[in-house]
């Protein structure tokens, strides 16, 4: 069924938006629109974009900051579906895809179905599938910046320019600065378990914190010490705050008050990171390979205190076996 | 002399709030952008967690003959019908 027919099937029963997020410049941002004229701009394209003529869902406009590409991590195309209560009940892979794409059209189709026979909330079991939450469970993808991300500084060069490849594989010319500063933001982000991305060498173990007093602290920090040769640990912080840069300070300081030394991510605004595997700080998670070489929760820590500083002990013994 | 210290207080409140403005940082509102990564643009976020929320301007705000800027919200919704978005950019 044609995106189109969806849409005239469905528009009273939910409600339908393209969002317009403009062009990329060659490094693979959108282009910085900052102001009124830009945005006329942007919707004259919007209007005349060829893969959306024939189509009568209502368009909006991305801000000038982009907001709506960072917030769903697009690129370069996103499929989101919320439902009633303000949750996502679908989010697609980015992938390339053209309006007229068959599957586009059946994974809306059955989604709003199922939304539609629970009262418009996503199914229980549509949640509890997605979540990591549980030994046994397939490991969620995570792709967080480390603090240092939005702490350290970018060193000033100059220089002729250079030759790298943009998000589709294209050759660009950058500048030296442009190339020095986008090398450093992507190798400050950790990526882990998620299709396209080299699979990690060792077991990894997530610690979930919340800015909180940690118990345990110091018995963590001896343990990954201890094991740091056999996995890769990581420091997940999420708190309340919904701009990074302010995370990124909190962070630091909950590292020195704890006296923790561990790598420390920063889990997004929505803290969706924390709530994959399982919405409780503080928490243990140590994934491992099964059987059949997916990357699976091995052991998670029971919620509270107590059950994270056992799940210390616990952990530990299993990646000594 | 309480009139005094009165007023010396409300200059002093003036000063302070005028400096807190002028130090605001002029901060990116989103400043962690990993669709410039060139792996692509990261996990899909897991299902049942907070969506994103926006307020963005509708197509014919920025159309000629436009008269005023019309925002909608997504969580305009809440409570009322699932959203379906489509998000992409020129192609």
């Amino acid at each position: 069924m044609a995106l189109e027919s969806i849409y005239q099937r469905y528009r009273g029963k939910a409600q339908f938006f393209i969002v317009y997020l403009g062009r990329r410049d060659p490094a693979g941002y959108w282009l910085n629109i900052s102001d009124k004229a830009d945005l006329q701009a942007r919707a004259m394209e919007a209007k005349t974009c060829p893969s959306s003529q024939g189509l009568t869902i209502p368009r909006l406009l991305d801000d000038t900051a982009g907001s709506v590409d960072y917030l769903y991590r697009v690129y370069p195309f996103r499929l989101a579906i919320v439902d009633i209560d303000g949750n996502l009940a679908y989010h697609s892979p980015n992938a390339e895809v053209d309006y007229a794409d068959p599957n586009l059209a059946a994974v809306i189709v059955n989604m709003l179905n199922a939304l539609l026979a629970n009262r418009g909330r996503t199914p229980a079991a549509m949640v509890a599938k997605s979540r990591a939450d549980q030994a046994g469970k397939r490991a969620a993808g995570l792709w967080l910046p480390r603090v240092a991300y939005f702490t350290a500084k970018a060193a000033a060069k100059s220089g002729s320019a250079v030759t790298i490849q943009d998000a589709r594989g294209y050759n660009i010319n950058v500048s030296h600065g442009v190339y020095d500063e986008l090398q450093r933001k992507r190798n400050q982000v950790v990526r882990l378990f998620t299709p396209g991305v080299p699979p990690p060498t060792r077991p990894v173990v997530l610690v979930f914190v919340n800015g909180k007093p940690l118990p345990g602290a110091a018995r963590l920090q001896a343990w990954y010490g201890q094991d740091r040769g056999r996995a890769d640990f990581y420091l997940v912080y999420a708190d309340g705050s919904t701009s990074m840069l302010p995370r990124a300070h909190a962070a630091k300081a909950f590292l020195t008050s704890a006296k923790l030394t561990l790598p420390c991510l920063l889990d997004s605004p929505e803290n969706d990171a924390t709530f994959a595997y399982g919405g409780q700080s503080p928490r243990l998670v140590v994934i491992g390979k099964d059987a059949k070489g997916v990357w699976t929760v091995k052991y998670i820590s029971a919620p509270g205190a107590t059950g994270f500083t056992r799940g210390i002990a616990a952990a530990g013994k299993l990646l000594g076996k | 002399m309480p009139a005094l210290l009165r007023t010396a207080l409300v200059i002093l409140a003036l000063i302070a709030s005028f400096t807190r403005l002028l130090a605001a940082p002029n901060q990116p509102v989103y400043d962690y952008r990993p669709g410039t990564d060139a792996a692509g643009a990261g996990s899909a976020r897991p299902v049942g967690s907070r969506a994103p929320d926006f307020a963005l301007p509708i197509l014919q705000s920025y159309l000629p003959g436009a008269k005023s800027i019309e925002l909608q919200r997504l969580s305009a919704f809440r409570g009322k019908r699932p959203v379906v978005l489509l998000l992409t950019g020129y192609t």
